[in-house]
């Protein structure tokens, strides 16, 4: 840290729930603090600037025209309705979608980051049946996009990207355009129920001590590093609380994890998330 | 008179625009448009009822355990799951921490800056749009930082026993799936011992300072004396914010099939089937939020909803309202969960009973409660064994709704008419009446299908 000259940044919402911006609040190390004060120059981020209506815009405007800012996206981009299902602001009357503006800010933009797996897939925003059309960054716009998915993402997913952007540029990225350091192996793979799966003890309800595959655990087709990563203070992860990993982080998520609780082989469409 | 719309509305949770119309300095007509719209409804279709418990938490990334919570005892009911009082104990108390969590941050990041007149956290304000001197303002800025670190410390609780959060996955419907063990309940107790001090010592000093400051803001944001609950935790386990309608004076009981919803001026369709679908383009339409009315009024929820129902029913009037009033009773509400959360915890056997499990044996559930920001309501029927329908009224369609077939106000509408503008050409009461309701968008879009415009409860326990 100690950038002297911290990059502009614009955190742009589109259809989302918020909860990567909530998920970023649970940082750690750097705390979301140091993320806004030392890490990058917050110039718009709806969810946490001081700035409100038109002085917000402007800032949003000077920063675009700058250019040379680093770009975060959470949420799915909303196509519907020339993207009416999604209007972040006004301007004398228009409405300003969030397709117009990805399109107007990624070419203006020296890095796009999918924050979450709405930005980056469509995720739940986009599940069937997509009334409101949507559709993850990259499929809206032909710049390249890194895309940090999860639902929500782990705030150390997200920054350990950031700061190796802003440091050595753009990072080692698996088929799906995810940051190989985070999503190149399994969660099956590194699981702490690993040997319950090798000696077939598998959970019969939740809150058994087991191997969670019978319960519908996506871990086998999972990109991420969850356990030995840890969620909130890197205290506890969803298998470690005896549930199922449910593939957040999937490009077929939520969809393909459903039913959640139905193994692998049963579930709506599984199929395989070739990592690598 | 001058028309201007403010937006974005920043500092909330999704997108929110609000049209005002000025005559003089006296706000005479206010449309809030929400601006997102999603179709959870829509996408719950075919899927297994248990599904909604994960699926329905990706609706609000801010209060993801309040969609989790109720979605999981909606779940119950369909499997008639009666569980053991002290599973629904740890269950309400990670509900709790979820409002601790969001209270903590409404205060701090969302609502204070509107008073600091600060640009960005951290910062002094060297200007004079704020009343606060330096000294004040160095304690406040020192505080929501502190703020930052003790709200994280509520969803780290949450963690223990749910893997993660936002998104949790432990809180089911048969309970929750890790034990109360003695280093559990050690971890979860001095976690909240750490925020309970900071709440207790920072938040409330603080939020008595503000008010204190702007004393003004209890009689800007007033509206009709109109406020729901649909309650908050079972009021057989001890303390609890008990259901209610509060209307002009009186308390009464809560009937929901007094609850209906109106689509007038928001953008959906009605198809021939009685299917509600969007429509974007919808002439005289101006937001995704619908409204919904309680016995054809606009009601608001949230915790100075709550409170004035909890003193009333214990025959005390609340004298302290409008947008200080509901920046207090938030603060006070963290104060009271924090103090209640703690014996729920410590109680808590080390062995509670394993997830109930069992077969589904009713066909359609309802699930009413308090989410932070108010009254929540899940409502499912299923068919073939896979839900068919999924109907959502979220607290933000209550406060933020758009007006009715009658045309009459939402909530934070009816809060912001009426108000004096200081200065029509920096409107500030605008954001401080909005942002005390603390909105959350990403929750008010929602639609309900039912053929009527009225909400047919058929079952309620």
């Amino acid at each position: 840290m100690n950038n002297s000259q911290r990059p502009p940044f614009i955190f742009l919402e589109a259809s989302a729930c918020s909860g990567d911006s909530i998920s970023l609040l649970n940082s750690v190390a750097p705390s979301f603090t140091q993320l806004i004060t030392e890490l990058v120059e917050v110039r718009f981020w709806n969810t946490v600037m001081f700035k409100q209506g038109e002085a917000a815009i402007q800032e949003l405007y000077r920063t675009a025209n700058q250019g040379d800012f680093i770009l975060a996206v959470e949420g799915a981009i909303a196509t519907a309705s020339n993207g009416l299902y999604a209007v972040p602001f006004y301007v004398n009357g228009k409405a300003y979608t969030t397709v117009e503006l990805i399109k107007w800010l990624a070419p203006k933009a020296k890095y796009i980051i999918a924050v979450g797996t709405c930005a980056a897939f469509g995720g739940p925003s986009a599940a069937n049946p997509n009334l409101s059309g949507s559709y993850g960054v990259h499929s809206i716009i032909s710049e390249p996009v890194i895309n940090v998915s999860g639902c929500p993402v782990n705030p150390d997913w997200f920054l350990g990207t950031l700061s190796y952007v802003i440091k050595n540029g753009m990072p080692e990225l698996d088929s799906y355009q995810r940051p190989r350091l985070f999503y190149n192996r399994t969660v099956h793979s590194a699981c702490q129920r690993r040997s319950f799966y090798d000696t077939k003890e598998f959970a019969e309800k939740l809150g058994d001590r087991a191997c969670m595959f019978s319960l519908g655990c996506m871990g086998p087709t999972t990109g991420s590093d969850c356990p030995y990563r840890f969620w909130n203070e890197h205290l506890n992860w969803p298998v470690k609380a005896s549930t199922p990993c449910i593939g957040c982080t999937r490009a077929g998520f939520p969809d393909q994890s459903t039913p959640f609780y139905t193994p692998l082989p049963r579930k709506r469409t599984a199929s395989e998330e070739t990592l690598g | 008179m001058t028309k201007f719309v403010l937006s974005p509305i920043s500092r909330i949770s999704g997108h929110l625009s609000v049209s005002v119309q000025l005559e003089g300095n006296k706000i005479t007509a206010a449309d809030c448009s929400g601006d997102q719209f999603r179709g959870f409804e829509a996408m719950l279709k075919g899927h297994e009822v248990t599904d909604a418990i994960y699926f329905t938490q990706r609706i609000c990334g801010i209060c993801s355990m309040a969609h989790g919570y109720t979605a999981a005892r909606l779940v119950g009911k369909i499997y008639d799951l009666k569980l053991a009082p002290e599973v629904l104990q740890l269950q309400q108390a990670l509900l709790a921490a979820e409002f601790l969590q969001n209270h903590l941050r409404h205060f701090y990041l969302l609502a204070l800056p509107d008073y600091l007149g600060t640009e960005a956290l951290g910062e002094f304000n060297a200007t004079n749009t704020t009343r606060f001197s330096f000294e004040q303002q160095k304690r406040l800025i020192k505080d929501q930082l502190l703020a930052v670190d003790y709200s994280q410390k509520c969803h780290a609780m949450i963690a223990i026993f749910t893997g993660k959060i936002p998104h949790q996955h432990g809180l089911v419907a048969g309970g929750v799936s890790v034990a109360p063990t003695a280093d559990r309940k050690l971890q979860f107790l001095s976690l909240l011992d750490e925020v309970t001090k900071f709440i207790n010592n920072y938040m409330i000093p603080d939020a008595y300072l503000l008010a204190e400051t702007y004393p003004d803001y209890f009689a800007l944001g007033i509206r009709p004396a109109r406020f729901l609950s649909f309650g908050l935790f079972d009021p057989l386990l001890g303390e609890h914010f008990p259901a209610g309608v509060y209307q002009m004076g009186n308390l009464e009981p809560l009937q929901l099939e007094n609850i209906s919803e109106s689509q007038a001026f928001s953008w959906y369709e009605t198809t021939p089937t009685g299917e509600s679908l969007p429509d974007p383009t919808k002439p005289g339409a101006y937001s995704w939020v619908k409204a919904p009315r309680y016995q054809n009024f606009a009601y608001e929820g949230g915790p100075l909803a709550r409170k004035i129902i909890r003193e009333k029913s214990a025959g005390r009037e609340t004298c302290q309202l409008g947008t200080m009033g509901r920046l207090l009773a938030r603060a006070e509400e963290a104060a009271l969960l924090a103090a209640w959360i703690k014996p729920w915890i410590n109680s808590l056997p080390e062995r509670l009973p394993v997830l109930a499990t069992s077969e589904p044996v009713n066909f359609e559930a309802l699930q009413a409660n308090d989410a932070p920001r108010g009254p929540l309501l899940h409502y499912t029927q299923l068919s073939a064994g896979q839900i068919n329908s999924y109907s959502i009224i979220t607290p933000s369609t209550w406060n933020f709704s758009a007006k009715d077939d009658y045309g009459q106000s939402g909530p934070v509408e009816e809060a912001l008419l009426e108000t004096h503008v200081a200065n029509p050409n920096e409107p500030v009461e605008i954001g401080r009446i909005i942002r005390a309701f603390d909105p959350c968008l990403t929750c008010a879009a929602h639609v309900i299908t039912s053929a009527n415009h009225k909400f047919e409860i058929p079952i309620w326990n």
